[in-house]
Order: structure tokens, then sequence, then C-alpha cells
């Protein structure tokens, strides 16, 4: 399944599989729930969940593709303005870590298997996010969209980040990586009996 | 969910539904670009008055355009109320402990909030009358530089179309999930984090199980009609720009360049 993309045959079944799980992630969008409520424009969702599961199936770069395709979707049907682009672009930044995450720690932690590597590959994802993710946001992302919309902030970023950005980055990471592994183990079977 | 309007286009024949999409697409960029230099009563002003006589040519009625912030209105509030009662300076009017409402935060938080509701505006004007397919194609148009440098345009384009396309099939897979497992009484909105990540399997699985068949039909089909690749597609619809689209180039650049006279330097 992972490498087929030498016969066109196979080729145009993972063109289209890729889109499919594009537009499946942009529709796990909606199904999304603040859980922090100082960012209340933070919101968890289940949109990497075919992020992730195309990175199983079709590598890391087809990952790359499907969340590339789903900010592109996103930002087509919502309104394809520059506040929006922000945002889009920090979710794609936070799909890009998890598929990266998972890949790498999937490999180096191959010398356990079961329980134990699925909470350390886990574990390794909720902490690069958090780690990306607060970087991303104290450098670029805030500051750029106080730019935009010509707003100053009268208190020091870093408190924003440290209450709003890395609790909600860890528990993203926690969740989402905890899902993931549940629908790998009951889906991949599945696939592979057709 | 079931207020949710996929691409939002509504049907006209009026102007703006008749400008070239990609010509949209970039106007509204540019637009946004003209907001970032607006700071005064002034420049507000005008670019209201241009988005105003925007929405009268769309034909699309204001009511569609309130909905069109509806979804951003948290981010809004929170943005404008954090602008009024954090910013410093000016004639305090009220305070207390960290916060204080100011003359200059509530011009400040004012403006703010009109530079939020003309990027939305406009952006609601592009796809309350231009279709999902034609920003897709507009985008394939102006992502075309791109080409030189070896990244497939065609390719994504042909995704995005894909993708587009099965976004209504997969909403109303994933609403009929949704309605069958509350029908054996799973519960997705409320209990412990354990118990609902354990409630996202039930819902997930057959969402995959059906993407996967669905994408093993289209690309059958796509086969059996002799698809090989994106680059020589033939398209169904081919958007050409007119006359239409240099007219109001041309009054978005005046406005433009009146901007740039009348802002506080």
């Amino acid at each position: 399944m992972e490498n087929s993309g030498k016969h066109a045959q196979f080729a145009t079944t993972r063109l289209v599989e890729m889109s499919v799980f594009a537009g499946l992630s942009y529709v796990l969008m909606f199904l999304s729930v603040p859980i922090i409520p100082i960012v209340p424009y933070m919101r968890l969702d289940l949109a990497d969940m075919p992020i992730l599961l195309g990175t199983v199936l079709f590598g890391p770069v087809g990952g790359m593709t499907i969340a590339g395709l789903k900010a592109l979707l996103y930002w087509v049907t919502t309104g394809a303005d520059v506040i929006n682009f922000i945002g889009v672009g920090s979710s794609l930044i936070s799909s890009l870590v998890l598929i990266w995450a998972y890949y790498l720690a999937d490999r180096l932690f191959s010398f356990t298997s079961g329980w134990k590597k699925a909470s350390l590959v886990v574990l390794t994802m909720a902490v690069s996010l958090t780690i990306i993710m607060s970087l991303t946001n104290w450098l670029g992302v805030i500051p750029l969209y106080m730019n935009l919309i010509g707003m100053k902030l009268g208190f020091p970023l870093a408190t924003v980040i440290l209450s709003g950005v890395v609790p909600f980055n860890f528990i993203k990471g926690i969740v989402v990586g905890a899902v993931f592994y549940l629908i790998k183990n009951s889906f991949l079977p599945r696939l592979k009996f057709r | 969910m079931s207020n949710f309007l996929f691409g939002r286009y509504l049907p006209g024949k009026s102007w703006v539904h008749q400008m070239s999409p990609q010509s949209k697409l970039m106007l509204s960029f540019y637009f946004v670009i003209v907001i970032f230099f607006a700071n005064n009563v002034w420049t507000y002003a005008s670019l209201s008055v241009l988005i105003l006589i925007v929405v009268v040519m769309s034909g699309v009625s204001i009511g569609y355009f309130l909905k069109g912030i509806r979804p951003l209105i948290w981010l809004i509030i929170f943005t404008v109320l954090l602008q009024i009662l954090f910013s410093s300076g000016g004639h305090v009017y009220w305070h207390f402990g960290p916060f204080s409402v100011s003359d200059t935060s509530l011009i400040n938080g004012g403006y703010i909030f009109v530079r939020f509701l003309l990027i939305i505006m406009i952006s609601t004007v592009l796809t309350l009358t231009t279709t999902p397919l034609a920003i897709a194609d507009g985008v394939q148009t102006v992502l075309k530089p791109l080409k030189k440098v070896h990244f497939p345009v065609d390719t994504l384009a042909l995704m995005l179309s894909i993708a587009l396309r099965f976004v209504p099939t997969l909403m109303d897979e994933m609403e009929t999930i949704l309605n069958a497992q509350r029908s054996r009484g799973v519960d997705f909105g409320s209990g412990s984090l354990k118990h609902r990540i354990q409630a996202a399997v039930p819902l997930l699985v057959p969402l995959f199980t059906g993407a996967i068949n669905h994408a093993e039909n289209l690309s059958t089909a796509m086969e059996a009609r002799g698809f090989t690749d994106s680059e020589h597609r033939s398209k169904y619809r081919v958007y050409r720009w007119q006359r239409k689209d240099t007219i109001s180039w041309v009054a978005f650049l005046l406005v433009g360049v009146l901007v740039l006279f009348i802002r506080n330097n």
C-alpha cells in the first residue's frame, strides 16, 4: 500500500484517496470543541485523523499533501481572506508537526512495541506539538494577527502563550495521538482483508 | 451541523457573479492589503463605501452577509474586548485592576471592529457569488506561475475539485453515523475525556471505510474513462477575463490610491 507510485493505475487511486481523505479532514473540522476558556478560538477537532492515517497509508509526503489540501479547501470555502490565512496556516503547521512527530517517533521507538511504544509516540507528538506551536504562536501567529488587525496588547504575550497555547497544544497532542492509535488499530486490519 | 451551508454560494446573474473567479480572488487579496493602510476615519469610511457598493452590485441581500459574520463572532468580540480593556493611553473613563477603558481604547476597538467587518465582507462577497469549484479554478489560474518551478498546479486543482465534490457526501455520512451511534446510546457531547476519546472510534472507523470505498469507485471510474494525468484535462467551464473585471480593477485601484493619499502618516 505504501509505495505504488510507479504504476499509473495505483497513482490514480492514491491521488483520489488522498483527495477524499482531505475532504474527510475538512468535514471532521466542523465537529470541534473549545477546551480552554481564555483562548476560545483554539478548538480541538478530529481533523488530524485522516491526515495521520494518510501518513500511515501513503507516507509522510502523502500526509503533508492531505494536510495542505485540507487547508486549501477550508480557505477556499470559508472565505479566502488574510485573517483566515493565518488560522489556516497555523493549523497546517500543527498538522505537519503531528505528521513528522508520528513518523519519526514511530521509527525511533521501534525497539519496543504495544502499549509502551504507543504511549512513547503519543507523548513525543504532544511534546513536539506544544514546543513548536508555542514558538510559532509567540514569534509568528499572534504578532502577525495583531499587526493585521491593528491591535496593541497591554499585557505580555508570554502570559497568553503559557496559559493558553501550551496547555491547549499538549492536550491536543495527547487526545489526537490517543484517538489515532485507537483508530489505527481497528481500521488498518480491516483494510488489509479487502 | 444542520445550519451548515457548504460553500455558501448563491446563484445569480449580477455584475459580481459574472466576474471571473481569478480576478475576484486577486481583488479580495488586494482589498485586504489596502485595509492594512487604513488608519483614520476617512480611510475606513471610503473603504466601507466601496464595500457597500460591491455588496449592492452582488445582488445578494444583506442578511447573508450577516450570516457570514456569525462563525467569527467570538473571535471578533474577544479581540475587540481585549483591545478595549487592555490598551493604555488617552482619557481613562473606568478602570478596575488590570482593566481600563479609555477614549483611545474605545476608538481603537471600533477600528478593529470595522477592519474585521471589511475583511469578512470582501471574502463573503467572494464565496457568495462564486462556486467552490470556480474558486478552485481561480486558485489554479492564480498559481499558474508556480508551474515554472515544477509545482504540480494542475494535479492540485484536480485534487481540490475531488475533495470539494466529496465534502457534502461525507458530511451526510457523518450525520448518519452520528445519528446511528446516538440511537444506540453513544453520547458524544459529555463525559470524561477518556470516554469521549473512546466515543470517537465508532464514528471514525465507518467514516474512513466509506471514504476508502468512494475513492476506489471514483478512481476505477476515472481510469475507465481514460484518465492518465491531470495536466491534459479538458474543462467543462472556461473562465475568461472580461471587461467587467477590468472596470472593477480600475475602481478598486482608484480607491487604493485614495486611501494612500488620505491616510495619516
